[in-house]
């Protein structure tokens, strides 16, 4: 598969009569996005608001951000099997309103919702801090049940960004990179002398506010299978979960996934990247064993040497990724895997639930557990009354100044095992 | 050099003056030599016993050093230390002890 | 400008007060600098000043902890230093024991910054490293000279409330403490980074080495003692009578094997012990006191255990590495297994 990305660049985000982009500029009208959104009967108002790099705001609690983007050529639309229809994608063009951002917000569904902040010591740890964001504060009907809440606000967010995203159909990007992964043999023979690499791509997939989609299917309910990595960067793979805002992988994150870049900036030179493994991230025991065997038999059926690990989570999900690592390297395949840590306040507790020799080459996304003072910002977009009760919060979290001590758990994207962030972690 | 030793060795030098104190050592190792050499002139420098922080600075010699054995019967020297000077790294020694005289021996 | 306050704590033998015999002295508080304290002082300079010098046996400490560190803890609070400083105890295991402790009593009790000092394989450093900031130093006082220095530097920063570094930057031992920073790449790019370089077969560093699970897993218990041979070994360092093959008091290098055929009872005509890390007299007097011989002889007899096995394995605990210690073991554990042991008393001290 062959897919061009244009990107057209976002500076600023305004509000106006009607969405456009001009200039460089987002316009975005409150009318239109409200009456996309409030389609949805189960919605019972929506307030949208925007925030920009270096304002004193706060976005809280935050479920989503989406990057607004179009299939431009090539089969499908974005979001397929779930916004456009089940087409596959990953082919042709598509454009991307970058450094803009769709925020969904409102009441929490779970305690798993986290925060950002627009400028301060809080926006060193978080991505969207640097983007224009659109921000939908979302209010459910009454007596809504969790499930229809979450997933309510999940569309409206993707929607409302494929629709800001239609925006950027007849421009000219500023900017395009092409991305290309062949079929098998013919990638193979492309570069017989560079060492065979994939990715193995674990999904969150754990229930209520811990699931992802591909292609619109519950990953709960998938086998491990390959994809091309350009049908991610067409939305194949979206975000229905929190976990914990810090290491929950957005659907921005995923469209915008930082191990495929960067494979495909080594792709041809030091490496030949074959493609993209998924798999999930289940409860049962029974369902780890079976998609660790499945993952790992790919990579030796694929005739990898070597793939790069990501986990989504922490907790049980370790056990995932310690399985699948120790797996794949008994198979003679070399891996590097990417995680994140919860080592305690303190940092001296043990940043992994699992352990395993095998994993001798492991990248991390910093210790979820280091507490920091956000100090009171001027506007809040949402709401601060859960700030105690999300998970990196504590009683007393939200101080009477305003300002909030907790954990960077509480942070959007803080420790993103992606390594979309320059934050790791080192032993004293 | 343990703390015994250290006290026989300040009583001497209090009793006899440290200019007429000469201390000869047989350790195998230079460096244990060197250590004891260096409690008896520069001080204990593990600060255990009560040459910590006092510097006699007395002349500290190893009975395989040319100075000890060109003075000696070379009969008894070859009875008494031959066996072991042929065993040690008498090069080490002298260096060691040459070393520690040069830095702190004030005799 | 008034001077910084240090209070130094040491054991009886660097308080030139005397060894084993004297381990047993309850705290005494002197003025000024003692032992080590003199080169500590030289080091830290005109701005700081060892105002006193807390001086307490190793097994009084050891074996009194809560009287022992009350005692202390007023003699600290009554100076109320800026900094309190614990050994160097080198490879000492009850003196770096004692100095772990009281250091983090004084930094958890009495809010005072605390450093000590010892060798890596000091069981105080396994007990310590996570609370408190230990200098490492050599395996033995011979290396007081670099040792003092050492912890000197990171005395100054902690009482000038400098940030504190990493461990091979300030010389202290990994505690083991994870700690965030910003790195020059993103995670994917460190990640593509690593892989190339493990792919080529070329040095890379793990951002977060595994812990290591060094799990003994227990052995099967009994079914019936009466049946059972049982062994005896022992880091106790008891040895027949003049330590004929110079089992090393400490930082032992080998391990003896000794044939106790016949001998219902361990005296002081044919046995002792070489350890030099616990006082001799008593193993001495009688080595049963480690090594219970006597007591199994009665067993034997009595027909609750089966037999005791006629061989002993013995060597000093007293410094031994445990690199040395596993290779001792891996093989005269064979030995055991080939003549039929089921199970083996260990003594240690």
């Amino acid at each position: 598969m062959r897919l061009e990305l244009g990107e057209i660049l976002i500076s600023d985000v305004q509000f106006g009569d009607v969405c456009k982009v001009e200039n460089g500029i987002l316009y975005v009208s409150k009318e239109e996005i409200s009456a996309l959104v409030l389609e949805d009967e189960h919605i019972k108002s929506v307030e949208i608001d925007l925030a920009k790099p270096g304002e004193e705001v706060r976005i809280t609690p935050v479920k989503d951000v989406i990057q607004p983007r179009v299939k431009v050529e090539g089969k499908g639309g974005i979001f397929p099997g779930v916004i456009s229809e089940v087409e596959t994608v990953g082919e042709g063009r598509t454009h991307v309103l970058q450094g803009a951002a769709v925020v969904t917000c409102g009441k929490i569904v779970g305690f798993q919702e986290g925060i950002i902040d627009m400028t301060g010591p809080g926006a060193e740890y978080t991505p969207f801090s640097k983007l224009n964001n659109v921000v939908m504060v979302i209010e459910p009907v009454e007596g809504l049940k969790q499930h229809d809440y979450e997933r309510a606000a999940r569309m409206a967010g993707l929607k409302t960004a494929a629709f800001l995203g239609e925006l950027a159909r007849d421009l000219t990007p500023d900017k395009i990179d092409v991305y290309e992964t062949k079929p098998l043999f013919e990638q193979a023979n492309e570069y017989p002398d560079l060492p065979k690499v994939g990715y193995v791509y674990m999904l969150q997939t754990q229930g209520l506010l811990h699931d992802t989609y591909v292609y619109g299917v519950d990953a709960k309910k998938i086998v491990p299978t390959v994809l091309y990595p350009t049908e991610i960067m067409d939305g194949a793979i979206l975000s229905g979960n929190c976990v914990s805002a810090c290491d929950k992988n957005t659907t921005y994150h995923h469209l915008n996934n930082p191990i495929i870049k960067s494979l495909y900036a080594q792709h041809g030179k030091e490496i030949n990247f074959m493609g993209v493994i998924i798999t999930n991230e289940n409860v049962y025991l029974a369902d780890k064993h079976r998609s660790s065997n499945w993952t790992a038999k790919f990579t030796k059926y694929l005739g990898l040497d070597g793939a790069i690990v990501s986990q989504e989570g922490f907790g049980n999900p370790d056990t995932d990724l310690i399985m699948n690592c120790k797996k794949i390297e008994a198979e003679g395949v070399k891996t590097v895997i990417v995680t994140d840590e919860y080592a305690g306040r303190d940092g001296s507790s043990q940043s992994l639930a699992d352990a395993d020799p095998a994993a001798n080459a492991v990248v991390t996304g910093g210790n979820a557990n280091q507490l920091i003072v956000l100090p009171p910002m001027k506007k809040v977009i949402g709401m601060l009354d859960y700030t105690d009760k999300i998970a990196g919060g504590f009683a007393g979290s939200l101080r009477p100044d305003g300002s909030i001590e907790a954990e960077i758990q509480v942070i959007t994207g803080a420790t993103n095992e992606l390594g979309f962030n320059k934050l790791t972690a080192q032993t004293f | 050099m343990d703390l015994e030793n250290q006290k026989r060795v300040k009583d001497l030098t209090d009793q006899h003056g440290a200019e007429n104190v000469v201390v000869l050592f047989g350790a195998a190792e230079a460096e244990s030599a060197g250590l004891a050499a260096e409690t008896v002139t520069a001080g204990d420098p593990t600060f255990a016993g009560c040459l910590a922080g006092v510097a006699l600075g007395l002349a500290v010699y190893h009975a395989v050093e040319p100075q000890f054995k060109e003075i000696v019967d070379a009969d008894v020297f070859d009875e008494q230390v031959g066996m072991m000077e042929m065993v040690l790294d008498v090069e080490e020694i002298v260096s060691e002890m040459s070393s520690i005289r040069e830095q702190f021996s004030k005799y | 400008m008034s001077k910084f306050k240090v209070v130094h704590y040491i054991n009886q033998f660097f308080a030139g007060i005397g060894g084993e015999e004297k381990a047993d002295i309850k705290p005494e508080l002197r003025e000024g600098v003692v032992g080590p304290g003199m080169a500590l002082q030289g080091a830290l300079g005109e701005d700081v000043e060892i105002v006193a010098t807390i001086i307490c046996g190793d097994s009084y400490f050891n074996e009194n902890l809560e009287e022992a560190q009350k005692e202390v803890l007023a003699m600290v609070e009554k100076h109320n230093p800026d900094l309190f400083i614990a050994g160097p105890a080198f490879n000492a295991g009850r003196y770096g024991t004692a100095c772990g402790t009281i250091a983090k009593a004084v930094q958890n009790n009495l809010g005072i910054k605390s450093v000590t000092a010892m060798y890596i394989e000091n069981p105080g450093v396994d007990m310590y490293r996570k609370d408190l900031f230990i200098v490492e130093t050599g395996n033995s006082a011979a290396a007081m000279r670099k040792a003092v220095p050492a912890i000197a530097k990171l005395a100054l920063k902690l009482i000038n409330n400098e940030t504190i570094g990493g461990p091979s930057e300030e010389g202290y031992i990994e505690r083991g403490v994870r700690v965030n920073y910003f790195a020059d790449k993103i995670g994917a790019e460190r990640a593509v980074d690593m892989l190339v370089k493990k792919l080529k077969g070329e040095e890379f560093k793990t951002e977060y080495p595994m812990p290591v699970f060094d799990n003994v897993e227990p052995g099967k218990a009994i079914v019936d003692l009466s049946k059972a041979k049982i062994a005896l070994v022992t880091s106790g360092g008891i040895v027949p009578k003049g330590n004929p093959d110079k089992i090393e008091s400490s930082s032992a290098s080998k391990y003896g094997k000794y044939d106790i055929d016949g001998v219902m009872d361990l005296t002081e005509a044919t046995y002792e012990t070489a350890h030099g890390g616990y006082d001799p007299v008593y193993a001495n007097e009688d080595s049963d006191r480690v090594l219970p011989v006597d007591v199994l002889r009665d067993l034997e007899k009595e027909g609750a255990i089966g037999e005791l096995h006629r061989y002993f394995y013995t060597t000093t605990g007293n410094g031994t590495s445990v690199k040395n210690s596993r290779a001792f073991a891996d093989e005269f554990a064979q030995e055991l297994l080939a003549d039929g042991v089921d199970a083996v008393i260990l003594t240690s001290t």
